[in-house]
């Protein structure tokens, strides 16, 4: 009986059609479920590191902006009078100035300008250009600056405003007619010989904004001081 | 006796196939959050550093604005704030706290860019190897490269291409001859565009001292000031440097500050250039020149 039964098992070798048909089928739903759900997962997945992606950089690219802007010191220029003021423009959506802290400079300082972009869906693109001081020498107002360099620091943004605090007279700030320094969206160290003593970038993003708020040298007004009296001789 | 049906079927290479499918995809999401999770280690590094950078500016700026500036190469007294145990003016590096490093250099002890003593900068030209008329050349192009007259000096030429006014960084001074650009790392060591009052040798770099000395007068002085026991007479003692109207053996009012902080493989570098007035009236007790990170 035993002899009987062992060589009938041996016979039963491979799969039937039957078998292999629902085998097929049910593999193939199961396939199917389960591309579908992978894609899903991986597409979820991948907007999520898109989007961390995209914080990343930007918190990395905000953190070179608060050094860039902290970087400013005061720098002098002459005009074509031999007029001695301070490179520093400053409107309110704009800002061209010298840094120490530039992006592409190393241990130069860096003359750079921000600016916006404005983009079609209404959001502002914060652009950042820059030419180190290694090769260039700014010394006089009418120079023309060819910036080497240029890279959106910031995008999709909703607000970008350049406000400045300071005096628009060095005599103001202190001695008899020293009055209280103003909040102004636009300052000249061209026209008016001196630097903000302080100013802020607000930078709006879906209905959320940060303030960068910078404090710059005190008496900038003093570097000209050897252009006046004759003092660099 | 019946034997067991022999196991046949396709379930095991199923079981393979969803096993296979779902290792890829557990392997995919373990190391994208692995590699998430490193990278946010980083940003939390890099803050921690950031934050000791700031704390270990705070501490170095109070102790500046209210230590008594003559301890600093001394001992300092039993009611020195504690960074004065620690720290130095002439800039050697120092461990405020196991995670900053922190330099500081009075600016009284580099030349002066704008206004170069020309005894003390042709000195120093001629220890980097300048012979005496190089070293005269080069301090005469250095002062006409910054006037802003047209009255060229007796080794030198005046130009419209040059600055006509002070440098504003001690890197600008690359751009005033080619031919000296090997003498800039030593130029940016030793010079500065930031300084009100008096050279101070006490601060000064031991190769500043060896071109003013000799450098084993030089080293000795690094010697007794690393041991901080170098006071202004015995500085004089050993150099035989005397104060006078050039010099004064005191701290400027102008310091660089550069702080290190690290946190594991995190690090955040600070260069700061204050200028303190501590006890003047009507001026801001501290002014930031620059920070540069």
């Amino acid at each position: 009986m035993m002899k009987h039964q062992l060589t009938k098992a041996n016979t039963q070798v491979g799969f039937t059609l039957i078998e292999l048909l629902i085998a097929i089928s049910i593999l193939s739903m199961l396939m199917l479920t389960a591309s579908y759900s992978y894609s899903l997962i991986a597409n979820r997945w991948d907007r999520a590191l898109s989007s961390y992606d995209d914080i990343q950089i930007e918190a990395k690219n905000l953190n070179l902006l608060k050094d860039v802007l902290n970087g400013i010191q005061g720098y002098v220029v002459t005009d074509s009078n031999s007029q001695a003021s301070l490179f520093f423009i400053g409107h309110d959506d704009s800002l061209l100035s010298i840094t120490r802290s530039g992006l592409f400079s190393g241990e130069y300082g860096e003359i750079f300008r921000l600016s916006i972009e404005k983009k079609t869906d209404e959001t502002y693109s914060l652009v950042y250009q820059a030419t180190s001081t290694e090769k260039l020498l700014l010394t006089k107002t009418t120079q023309s600056i060819d910036f080497e360099h240029e890279v959106i620091l910031l995008s999709n943004l909703t607000q970008v405003d350049f406000n400045y605090f300071g005096w628009q007279d060095s005599e103001l700030k202190s001695g008899p007619q020293a009055q209280p320094g103003a909040w102004y969206n636009r300052f000249s160290g061209i026209d008016f010989k001196t630097l903000p003593t302080k100013y802020e970038l607000v930078l709006g993003k879906q209905n959320k904004s940060i303030r960068l708020p910078v404090t710059l040298e005190q008496r900038p007004e003093l570097l000209l001081s050897p252009y006046v009296s004759g003092e660099a001789e | 006796m019946k034997l067991p049906k022999r196991q046949t079927g396709i379930a095991l290479v199923q079981i393979i196939l969803i096993t296979s499918i779902m290792s890829v995809l557990a392997l995919y999401l373990t190391t994208t959050a692995r590699e998430q999770i490193t990278i946010s280690q980083w940003y939390s590094d890099k803050t921690q550093a950031y934050v000791k950078a700031k704390s270990a500016e705070s501490l170095i700026t109070f102790a500046l604005l209210t230590e008594p500036l003559t301890n600093v190469i001394e001992q300092p007294s039993a009611e020195s704030y504690y960074v004065a145990d620690k720290w130095n003016l002439y800039s050697k590096t120092f461990n405020l706290t196991p995670f900053v490093r922190i330099k500081i250099q009075d600016q009284g002890g580099l030349l002066h860019a704008n206004y170069p003593n020309p005894e003390f900068v042709t000195k120093f030209f001629a220890a980097q190897g300048l012979t005496e008329g190089q070293s005269r050349q080069l301090l005469d192009t250095l002062l006409d490269w910054q006037d802003i007259d047209t009255i060229a000096r007796p080794t030198s030429i005046e130009s419209e291409e040059y600055k006509n006014g002070p440098a504003a960084f001690v890197s600008e001074i690359a751009l005033i001859n080619e031919q000296y650009e090997h003498l800039m790392p030593m130029i940016k060591d030793n010079f500065t565009v930031h300084r009100s009052n008096n050279f101070n040798p006490l601060t000064a770099s031991v190769e500043l001292l060896s071109a003013l000395s000799t450098s084993s007068v030089a080293k000795e002085v690094e010697r007794l000031r690393n041991e901080r026991l170098l006071t202004p007479r015995l500085f004089e003692q050993v150099t035989g440097i005397k104060e006078d109207d050039r010099m004064y053996f005191f701290p400027s009012k102008f310091f660089s500050i550069s702080i290190i902080s690290e946190v594991n493989e995190s690090v955040v570098k600070k260069d700061i250039m204050l200028q303190i007035e501590p006890t003047a009236e009507n001026i801001h007790p501290l002014d930031v020149k620059y920070r540069k990170s």
